[in-house]
């Protein structure tokens, strides 16, 4: 299923003649999302963004119906490196909001409350897997 | 009969190295048989990656931290450091590089302002926010790029192999690197 959703997402991008490191591809899914992550900050300085609805969407669409790996890898990996990124570079972390939906925008807040210390392990853990924080993880 | 050392894993390798008091030691008679204070200047510190896996030992010593170590052909001059470390490394602060691919990594890896120690992976995953998965990519990543890049700085070698051991001793579940 992680495959599914790494297609959608990156395919998108792969249309507009973007491709990642072969390398990436052999890793796993959070060196894929890293690599589209430091394209997507790259475009966000001054476009184009005819993609970014497209790949949004597939996130968005991906967040809602991921099961706790698939929102893991773009959570922990695609949402938190493209923070990581803009904050590194000096990219206001409010430039994206323009691009994020209802799920998304949820998740990149989780992401920012965990590094500012807000979110505890077990509340990050709980939303990666779609339950209230206060329910019994799941093994 | 002692073996002959020609690297040390976790050795420090910047132009700053050797310093005075290592070269001083160097030209000591006795650490270079037969030359004393003619001795040549170590030309520079050479990295050998042996394939295979084997019990590795880096050379920790309290207060003394360069050595003449004498071996059946050569005398080498030795230098023990933490394994982290570096002109680019703060272990307190996310690494600011100046390859910019290795910058590139290191802005994945590491978040500015963070209130979870450094703000790296290795932090998150010491602090209980999995990234497990996350850490073990880059591991092997990082790891690739040591392989791959045998040319780049002593000082781009050196921080990669640190945001490397950082995330290593994180999965092995050590704590807080640095003071």
């Amino acid at each position: 299923m992680i495959d599914e959703a790494l297609t959608e997402i990156v395919d998108v991008v792969r249309r507009d003649g973007w491709s990642h490191p072969a390398a990436a591809e052999e890793t796993g899914p959070y060196s894929v999302l890293a690599s589209l992550a430091l394209h997507l900050v790259d475009l966000s300085a001054a476009g184009p963004f005819a993609l970014f609805p497209a790949v949004f969407g597939a996130l968005e669409r991906w967040l809602a119906r991921g099961d706790a790996a698939i929102r893991n890898v773009l959570i922990v990996g695609l949402i938190e490196d493209l923070q990581n990124i803009s904050l590194n570079r000096g990219i206001a972390l409010d430039s994206w909001e323009e691009w994020l939906g209802t799920r998304s925008r949820d998740a990149w807040d989780v992401v920012m409350g965990m590094w500012a210390g807000r979110v505890t392990p077990d509340a990050l853990k709980a939303y990666v897997e779609g339950r209230p924080a206060d329910a019994e993880p799941t093994t | 009969m002692p073996t002959p050392i020609t690297s040390t894993s976790g050795m420090r390798v910047d132009a700053e190295w050797p310093a005075p008091e290592a070269w001083q030691l160097w030209q000591r008679p006795g650490c270079q048989p037969g030359l004393g204070p003619d001795a040549a200047r170590p030309a520079g510190v050479r990295t050998v990656t042996v394939p295979g896996a084997e019990d590795m030992w880096d050379l920790t010593v309290a207060n003394d931290h360069d050595f003449c170590v004498v071996t059946v052909n050569t005398a080498v001059l030795v230098h023990d450091c933490p394994l982290t470390g570096g002109p680019d490394w703060d272990p307190v602060k996310p690494p600011r590089i100046q390859n910019p691919e290795l910058q590139s990594i290191a802005d994945q890896l590491y978040r500015p302002g963070a209130s979870i120690g450094n703000g790296g992976t290795g932090d998150a995953i010491r602090a209980g926010f999995g990234h497990i998965i996350k850490g073990s990519e880059w591991i092997t990543n990082l790891g690739s790029w040591i392989a791959d890049n045998p040319g780049a700085s002593p000082s781009g070698i050196y921080t990669t192999q640190s945001m490397l051991q950082e995330l290593i001793s994180a999965m092995a579940g050590e704590g807080y690197p640095g003071p």
